[in-house]
């Protein structure tokens, strides 16, 4: 199958995803709960010119956001800080420009929550996820067979919770920081580092600044990448760090605006528990564990024993940087991240473990005895991971907490 | 090629000749809850700190019964201002309890079948609730 017949299938295959979870209104509106704080800087900066919010506290909520929004007055200077990041906003904003558009063209109210800009949003999110799926091809394709990436995309977006972040909860930060993540190991790969031109060095810089931009700590991935990259060759990318420091610095600037402060904790109180970190309940357990709603993902580890040999130099940064990363979500206060179909913190790096999952799946198709079994197995894990998925869009299976008997109870319950 | 182009351009333009003026505005709303009775028996959708809903286009005039709640969920007197496709049709301030009636003078009918009303709240009480909007009364 070529690239552009897997996307156009992958996208098919979300959007029936996406009309269904609205449609049937399971989903309520895309722009809800979390992403509405990671969305809020479109209809402030595009609609209001007011990069301080209130504006659009003053629109939607009479003057002070909700506490669910986490956008918090600051002590002493009373501006809004927002707990997120701005990078989503930037990504969304073609869509939503189109969507301003249309809905003037209807008659809609241009108050960026009508109709048009929830679903240019929700449609974004989609969109972002197929195309970190084509990056990923394009990465795996050099490396890989075409059956192989195609099974191992495949595999990644039905076997684990990448569907339901493409569809249902597409306006959380997880599909922009998938996309982003995918883009970065695609280029880094292809990067001559002191070869390549200021042009590849810019466009690494800026998917760099993204990154961080969406999500602060997805910043250990292009330092961990990028700096082994960078060790070796003992080269230092000044004009890739520029431009990543100057994607960056409108968000300081905002944080300084709002606070004084160029490095705030935007999440105010909340925080890290660094020294009781959920190790087992991120991974493994029935609350939220990665590997419980995605065990395919187990076959990913393993595949980074068996890497191809171009790919081995990127073993080494992967585990750094899934191990960094497990210890950050599972140290995060609320280490469920609330409501979320499997653990959605790791959602950022599949692209890492996709790596992995295709040197599995290489290996397995190099055994004849075992390529049957497994494909049937992988199969059963991908139906029962959409299964379940659903269960959770219809409310069988709850959005946080659920214990082991409750899980057992559940089992293959229809909604 | 350019068959695909002129497929691309008439399929665009098709969809924004339909979504100018399509059927569906006239049930769509946004930033309202659904349909409440109050102790005196008037029905009532609580709105958000912002609200809109469509009338029909040939309407002269609309009257819309508006209330808040003064107790300890927010007891300030509340300014409720009306637009009508975009345009500042009314202001009213709510200072205490009870409904008042506000009329909106609509302008000439036009081009599309309905008009777009914003209920915008000055602040709100608590759980975001703005402003309770009654039926409306529809003068062609």
């Amino acid at each position: 199958m070529t690239r552009g017949t897997f996307i156009a299938l992958a996208a098919l295959a979300c959007l029936t995803g996406y009309v269904y979870a609205y449609a049937s209104g399971r989903a309520g509106t895309p722009i809800r709960s979390d992403a509405f704080s990671y969305y809020v800087y479109l209809p402030a900066w595009g609609l209001y010119h007011d990069p301080s919010l209130q504006a659009v506290a003053d629109d939607c909520c009479g003057g002070e956001f909700p506490d669910w929004t986490a956008i918090i007055r600051w002590p002493f200077t009373r501006q809004w800080v927002d707990a997120h990041p701005i990078g989503e906003a930037v990504l969304i904003a073609p869509f939503f420009a189109a969507a301003h558009l249309l809905t003037r063209w209807t008659n809609l109210s241009p108050d960026g929550f009508t109709p048009y800009y929830q679903h240019a949003a929700g449609l974004a999110g989609l969109s972002y996820v197929l195309a970190g799926l084509w990056f990923l091809h394009r990465l795996l394709s050099r490396h890989h067979s075409r059956g192989i990436v195609t099974t191992t995309l495949v595999l990644l977006l039905t076997g684990t919770s990448l569907y339901h972040y493409a569809t249902f909860d597409s306006v959380w930060s997880h599909a922009f920081s998938f996309a982003l993540c995918a883009a970065f190991l695609e280029r880094v790969d292809a990067w001559a580092p002191g070869h390549g031109g200021l042009r590849d060095e810019a466009v690494l810089g800026a998917i760099c600044g993204l990154m961080v931009l969406v999500r602060h700590t997805n910043a250990i991935i292009p330092l961990v990448f990028a700096g082994t990259v960078m060790l070796r060759a003992r080269y230092l990318p000044v004009a890739g760090i520029a431009v990543a420091a100057a994607v960056v610095f409108p968000q300081l600037w905002i944080y300084h605006h709002a606070t004084g402060q160029w490095l705030v904790r935007s999440y105010g109180s909340l925080g890290f528990t660094f020294a009781a970190p959920h190790l087992g309940g991120v991974l493994f357990s029935p609350r939220k564990g990665m590997f419980f709603y995605a065990p395919l993902l187990l076959a990913a580890v393993a595949g980074f024993l068996w890497l191809p040999a171009a790919l081995r130099r990127w073993r080494a940064p992967a585990v750094i940087v899934f191990l960094a990363n497990t210890y950050l979500i599972a140290s995060w206060w609320d280490w469920q991240f609330g409501a979320s179909f499997g653990h959605r913190g790791f959602v950022d790096v599949y692209p890492l473990l996709a790596l992995g999952l295709a040197a599995a799946v290489a290996r397995i198709a190099m055994v004849p005895a075992v390529r049957a079994p497994a494909a049937v197995f992988a199969f059963a894990l991908c139906a029962l991971s959409i299964f379940q998925m659903l269960q959770y869009w219809h409310g069988v299976l709850p959005m946080s907490d659920v214990t082991w008997a409750q899980y057992r109870a559940l089992f293959l319950r229809a909604w | 090629m350019r068959a695909r182009v002129l497929i691309a351009v008439l399929l665009v333009s098709g969809t924004l000749c339909y979504l100018r003026d399509p059927a569906w505005l006239a049930d769509q709303t946004t930033g309202l809850r659904g349909w409440q009775r109050s102790a005196d028996g008037i029905r009532f959708r609580w709105s958000g700190g912002h609200a809109s809903f469509f009338v029909p286009s040939d309407a002269r005039t609309i009257k819309v019964p508006v209330a808040t709640t003064f107790d300890a969920g927010g007891s300030e007197p509340m300014v409720v201002t009306f637009s009508v496709d975009g345009r500042r049709a009314a202001r009213v301030l709510l200072a205490a309890p009870g409904w008042q009636e506000v009329t909106l003078p609509m302008p000439p009918q036009g081009s599309r079948r309905v008009r777009r009303v914003d209920v915008h709240a000055s602040s709100t009480r608590e759980g975001n609730h703005g402003v309770q909007l009654g039926e409306l009364q529809v003068s062609r």
